[in-house]
């Protein structure tokens, strides 16, 4: 039989050290109570030896190598489902942003996708950007003007495409072979010079 | 949640002290945009932390280098849900308990070597390999059968409350208590034979 002051002893974790107060009180209940004392000394000294556990305990043998060349495998997700996303949210901002506006600003995004050039998907890349390059300095240099929410929305658009493009452009450097990069790289490129030339046939008109 | 009945916070012990958390927050940064040598620092501030957790629920330490791997595995595909509203180590324990917990489920499936609601009357007690030798507390623990180990682990070491080692390991409260008292006779066995 275990008395109740020392019971909430027994129920309180090891690693957690109970409150002076009540140890004190149990010592002194159990100097007068044979089988609470035992029941005392049980948890004292197991208490005792669980307090010595380390928080931190080092694995014998080196384990990060298998954790990086899983984590690799699977890293190269994150650049064209960033890439993705930016060709999503360029389409939206296109979509909320500008078509709502006038005549001239629907126009200027009603314009088809540039061509598809034969080739590589990454050499048909260096085209388009090579392309949209162009256009890209003719409206910062002035040379296509454009409604100030119009240009809000392209420059948000293309931010969106830079950072997708650079991703690209990095997950290629580490995988140029994988298909699924490849595209995103494409898809990313294409849809910048198919925003810079709709905006191209508006030179003039604001 | 657990965490937040832990009566040690495992986020302000990591295996480098020198970090701060402003520090360790840029490292986080880092690692979730993809920097493997970030999420590397993360896994050397930490990996002694989580080491420790897995070898103590799992019992062995081959066991446990693979529970340990399986952790930062899913640390690296989840970093993206930290949202630096608590140390990141509390976040990583986090990870790392239920990481561990549903491996052990799993195994429950797959050998019925770990069954919380049976394991009382089915296992028997477990006795020390070689008589002669010392035995540590780490080693007791390892011997212990997994759902006494399990509890003990949570309550005594982690300092979880009964009822949520019950929740998490699907058990009555009271059957909690009854791997506890179990395996604190087994420990004291274990170490004074």
């Amino acid at each position: 039989m275990t008395c109740d002051l020392t019971q909430t002893l027994l129920d309180t974790p090891m690693a957690s050290p109970p409150a002076p107060d009540m140890l004190a009180g149990v010592r002194t209940h159990a100097a007068g109570c044979p089988a609470c004392a035992e029941r005392l000394a049980e948890w004292e000294a197991l208490a005792a030896v669980v307090g010595t556990l380390p928080r931190s305990v080092q694995p014998d043998r080196p384990l990060w190598e298998g954790i990086a060349a899983r984590t690799g495998r699977r890293h190269s997700r994150w650049p064209w489902a960033l890439a993705a996303a930016a060709v999503l949210a360029t389409v939206l901002l296109t979509q909320a942003v500008v078509r709502p506006g006038s005549g001239r600003d629907a126009a200027l995004f009603a314009g088809g996708p540039p061509p598809a050039v034969a080739g590589a998907p990454v050499a048909r890349a260096a085209d388009y950007r090579a392309a949209a390059d162009e256009l890209e300095q003719a409206v910062a240099t002035g040379a296509v003007r454009l409604l100030p929410h119009s240009n809000r929305a392209l420059t948000a658009s293309l931010a969106a495409l830079d950072a997708a493009e650079a991703e690209a452009r990095e997950a290629l450097a580490r995988a140029p072979d994988n298909p699924a990069i490849q595209a995103a790289y494409l898809a990313a490129v294409r849809h910048r010079l198919t925003l810079l030339r709709q905006a191209a046939q508006f030179e003039g008109s604001d | 949640m657990p965490i937040s009945l832990l009566a040690r916070t495992p986020g302000t012990t990591s295996d480098s002290p020198a970090v701060s958390r402003a520090e360790e927050a840029g490292v986080v940064a880092a690692a979730r945009d993809g920097d493997a040598a970030a999420f590397r620092r993360l896994y050397q501030s930490h990996v002694g932390m989580v080491y420790a957790l897995c070898l103590r629920l799992a019992g062995n330490r081959t066991w446990a280098e693979e529970l340990t791997q399986d952790v930062f595995v899913q640390v690296w595909e989840r970093l993206g849900q930290f949202r630096g509203q608590s140390a990141f180590g509390t976040w990583l324990y986090r990870v790392a308990v239920n990481t561990t917990l549903m491996a052990l489920r799993r195994s429950r499936r797959r050998s019925q070597r770990f069954d919380p609601a049976r394991e009382l009357e089915a296992v028997p007690d477990p006795v020390r390999p070689d008589r002669d030798a010392r035995v540590d507390l780490e080693e007791a623990v390892g011997l212990l059968p997994p759902a006494c180990r399990a509890v003990f682990v949570l309550f005594d070491v982690e300092g979880w409350p009964h009822a949520e080692i019950a929740d998490q390991l699907g058990i009555a409260e009271g059957t909690s208590k009854a791997h506890l008292f179990r395996a604190r006779r087994l420990l004291r066995e274990l170490l004074t034979r």
